[in-house]
C-alpha cells in the first residue's frame, strides 16, 4: 500500500490546508489566552504545526507495519503508547527549540512553555489520536476495497469455470455406445460406419469445442443436435422416433450450445432407455413476444419406476441459463400421464453477462 | 456335460448393433450354438426360464430390468459374461467379484478369450451361482441410492419405489418390505439397504427396524432408557438408543 497522502498531489495540499488551519488556531488561541506577544503567539501555532505535520507524515510507516503483522491487542497498546510518548515528546521540545530560536525575548517565552506543557501534551494527544484513526481508517477502505475486488474477481472465474464444466458433460455412456455401435457397423456396413464416425468427430467437437464465442444460433444448435441423434438413431433404431417443428424465425435467435443435448439426453434416457416399445421425441420451436420457447416432449411408460437418475442433466441446464441469463431465462418441466415435457424459454435480446 | 454336445447361449442386450456384434464374433465358435436374443431384461428372464441356457451375454443398463436387478432375481445362474459401456461401480463389482466382463468396444481377441474361458468353466461344471450371487445382493460403495427394489413372485415381477417403503424388519437371512401397497420379502439383509437407501430418508432405528422418517407419526418413551417410534398407519416400532440418537438428529422432536 502506497502513502496515502504523498502518493497523491491534491491530497498533500489539503493536507497542509489543514495543518494550516491547525497552525492558525493555534497562533489565535496561544495570542488571546497568554500574555507572550503576537509574534511568538505565531511563531509557536505555526511553528508546532509544522511539525506536527512531518511527524504526522511519518507516522504512516509505522502504522502500516503494526496492520500488517499480527500483534496481541495487549502488544498493540503498548506500541501506540510507547510511539504516543516519543511523537510527543519529540514534538513539544522541538517546538521548544525552534521557536527559541526565532525570537528574542526568551525568558518570557520559556515561562508561557513551563506553564502551557499540559495543554500542549493534551492537543498533542488529541491530533495524534486524530491521526492514528484516519489513518486506520484508510487502511480499513483500502482492505475492503481490496477484498471485494478479489471476490469479485474469484467469482467471475468460478463462474466461466462453472459454466466450462457444466457444459462439456457428454455421458461416457453415450460415447463408449456409440463407438460400439460403429465397431459392429464396420462389419455390416462400413459405409454407414464411417458416416457415423464423422458424425460422432463433429460432435464431440461441437460439444468440446472452447470458443469464446459461447452462445451460437439455433440452427447451429440445431445442425449439431442432429449429429447426436443421428448417432442415437443408430443405437435405437425403430425405438427412437423423432418430429421437429420449427418456427423460420427462431433459427436465427441466439442460444448457448449443447444446451438442447442434455434435454433430449434426458428423454431418452427416460423415455428409450426404460422402454421397449417405440418412443417418439418432439420438437416445438417458437417465438412468444421477445422470446423463445423451446418444447421437448417424449413419451414414457408411467407405470416404470426408474432405475435411478439423479437429475443431473436438467439441474445442469438450469443453472447454466441462470449463469447466463439470471432470472429472464428458464426450464420448465412437468409430467402428464405418459408425456414428460421440457420447456426451454431463452430471451432473444440478451445481454449475456459473461 | 458331453464335450460334443453344444453349449447354448442368449444375448440380452437392448441395443441392436451391439447385439449383432456378439453374434458375429460368436459365428466362429463351433461349440456354442445361440438360442436366443433379447432387448429387455423381462425377457431376458422368460428366456432364460424357458430356454435354459448354459451362457448368457448380459448387458448392466437395459429398459424395465437392469441386468444387476435380473440377476437379483434369478434362482439358477447360469455362466455370465457381463456387458457394459461405462459403469464405473459395475466394473468395480465385477472385478472384486473375479466375474468376467466386456467393455465395449470389445476386440474379438478379448471376446474368444471370455468364451473360452467361460467354456471351459461350463465344461467342468463349475458353478458360478454363489459368485454371482454376491454380485447381486452387493452394491460397491458409492454406488447411487437404490430408488426401486425387484420383487419377483412366481415367474411375475414388480417394483417398489423407494418413496413408496414405510419401514423393513428383519427376518433373518430375509428383510419384509413394508410398503404403502402391502408387504414384500427379500433375501437381504438390512445392512445392504442401510447403506444402499437414501440416507437422508431412512434411519435404522434398531438392529431389526428400518423405517422412512416420512413415515414417522410420533416418538414415546418406553421403560427406562428406550422409545417407541409410532408409525402414521399406527404400527409401533422399537427405537435403540443409539437409533434414537439418529432420529433426534434428523428429526426435531
Amino acid at each position: 500500500m502506497v502513502h496515502p497522502i504523498l502518493s497523491k498531489r491534491r491530497r498533500l495540499l489539503v493536507y497542509w490546508l489543514i495543518w494550516l488551519l491547525i497552525g492558525l488556531g493555534q497562533s489565535l488561541l496561544i495570542t488571546f489566552s497568554s500574555d507572550i506577544s503576537v509574534a511568538a503567539s505565531f511563531t509557536d501555532g505555526f511553528l508546532s504545526a509544522l511539525i506536527f505535520a512531518v511527524i504526522a507524515v511519518a507516522l504512516w510507516f509505522p502504522v502500516k507495519q503494526f496492520n500488517t503483522s499480527r500483534n496481541s491487542i495487549l502488544m498493540e497498546i503498548l506500541n501506540h503508547l510507547a510511539m504516543a510518548f516519543i511523537v510527543l515528546g519529540i514534538w513539544v521540545f522541538l517546538t521548544k527549540f525552534l521557536v527559541l530560536m526565532f525570537l528574542q525575548d526568551k525568558p518570557s517565552y520559556q515561562s508561557f512553555w513551563a506553564n502551557s506543557i499540559f495543554y500542549r501534551l493534551g492537543a498533542g494527544a488529541f491530533i495524534y489520536a486524530v491521526v492514528m484513526l484516519t489513518y486506520n481508517l484508510m487502511i480499513s477502505i483500502e482492505n475492503i476495497a481490496r477484498k471485494n475486488f478479489r471476490e469479485a474477481k474469484l467469482e467471475n472465474m468460478l463462474k466461466e469455470t462453472e459454466l466450462m464444466m457444466l457444459r462439456s458433460q457428454i455421458n461416457p455412456h453415450f460415447l463408449f455406445n456409440s463407438l460400439n455401435s460403429i465397431s459392429s457397423l464396420t462389419i455390416s456396413d462400413a459405409e454407414r460406419a464411417r458416416e457415423m464416425i464423422i458424425k460422432l468427430s463433429d460432435f464431440m467437437r461441437y460439444a468440446l469445442s472452447r470458443k469464446e464465442d459461447r452462445t451460437v444460433d439455433l440452427r447451429t444448435e440445431l445442425e449439431n443436435l442432429r449429429l447426436y441423434l443421428d448417432i442415437e438413431k443408430i443405437r435405437f433404431g425403430e425405438r427412437l422416433v423423432l418430429e421437429e417443428d420449427v418456427q423460420e424465425e427462431c433459427l436465427r435467435v441466439r442460444v448457448p450450445n449443447m444446451i438442447l443435448q442434455p434435454l433430449y439426453e434426458n428423454a431418452i434416457k427416460h423415455g428409450v432407455y426404460e422402454s421397449a416399445e417405440a418412443v417418439s421425441i418432439k420438437l416445438i420451436a417458437k417465438r412468444v413476444n421477445g422470446a423463445i420457447s423451446i418444447i421437448i416432449s417424449n413419451d414414457f411408460d408411467p407405470e416404470c419406476i426408474p432405475a435411478g437418475g439423479t437429475g443431473t442433466g436438467l439441474n445442469n441446464v438450469r443453472r447454466r441459463l441462470e449463469l447466463y441469463y439470471g432470472n429472464r431465462a428458464w426450464l420448465k418441466t412437468k409430467k402428464e400421464e405418459s408425456v414428460f415435457t421440457a420447456e426451454l424459454y431463452i430471451p432473444e435480446q440478451a445481454d449475456i453477462k459473461l | 456335460m458331453n464335450a460334443k454336445e453344444q453349449i447354448t447361449a442368449l444375448i440380452i442386450e437392448d441395443e441392436e448393433p451391439a447385439r449383432s456384434i456378439i453374434k458375429h464374433y460368436l459365428d466362429k465358435h463351433k461349440s456354442v450354438k445361440l438360442v436366443g436374443e433379447c432387448a429387455d431384461g423381462y425377457c431376458g428372464l422368460t428366456s432364460i426360464k424357458e430356454l435354459n441356457p448354459d451362457l448368457i451375454f448380459l448387458d448392466i443398463q437395459m429398459p424395465k430390468l437392469t441386468g444387476f436387478e435380473l440377476l437379483e432375481v434369478l434362482e439358477e445362474k447360469p455362466e455370465i459374461i457381463f456387458t457394459t459401456a461405462f459403469d464405473e461401480y459395475a466394473i468395480k463389482a465385477f472385478d472384486m467379484n473375479a466375474v468376467d466382463y466386456l467393455l465395449k468396444p470389445f476386440s474379438e481377441n478379448r471376446f474368444d478369450e471370455a468364451v473360452e474361458k467361460a467354456i471351459i468353466r461350463i465344461r467342468k461344471g463349475e458353478s458360478t451361482t454363489s459368485k454371482i450371487q454376491k454380485l447381486a445382493i452387493e452394491r460397491v460403495e458409492g454406488s447411487t441410492p437404490l430408488n426401486r427394489i425387484v420383487i419377483r413372485k412366481g415367474n411375475a415381477i414388480s417394483f417398489i419405489s423407494v418413496r413408496n417403503i414405510r419401514y423393513m424388519e428383519a427376518e433373518d437371512d430375509y428383510v419384509m418390505i413394508y410398503h404403502t401397497a402391502g408387504k414384500a420379502l427379500k433375501q437381504q439383509t438390512m445392512k445392504y439397504y442401510e447403506r444402499n437407501l437414501p440416507s437422508d430418508e431412512f434411519i435404522r432405528i434398531h438392529r431389526s427396524y428400518l423405517v422412512s422418517i416420512e413415515h414417522v407419526g410420533r416418538i414415546e418413551p418406553y421403560g427406562k432408557d428406550t422409545h417407541i417410534a409410532i408409525l402414521k398407519e399406527g404400527e409401533r416400532l422399537p427405537v435403540s438408543r443409539s437409533g434414537y440418537k439418529k432420529l433426534k438428529e434428523k428429526i426435531n422432536f
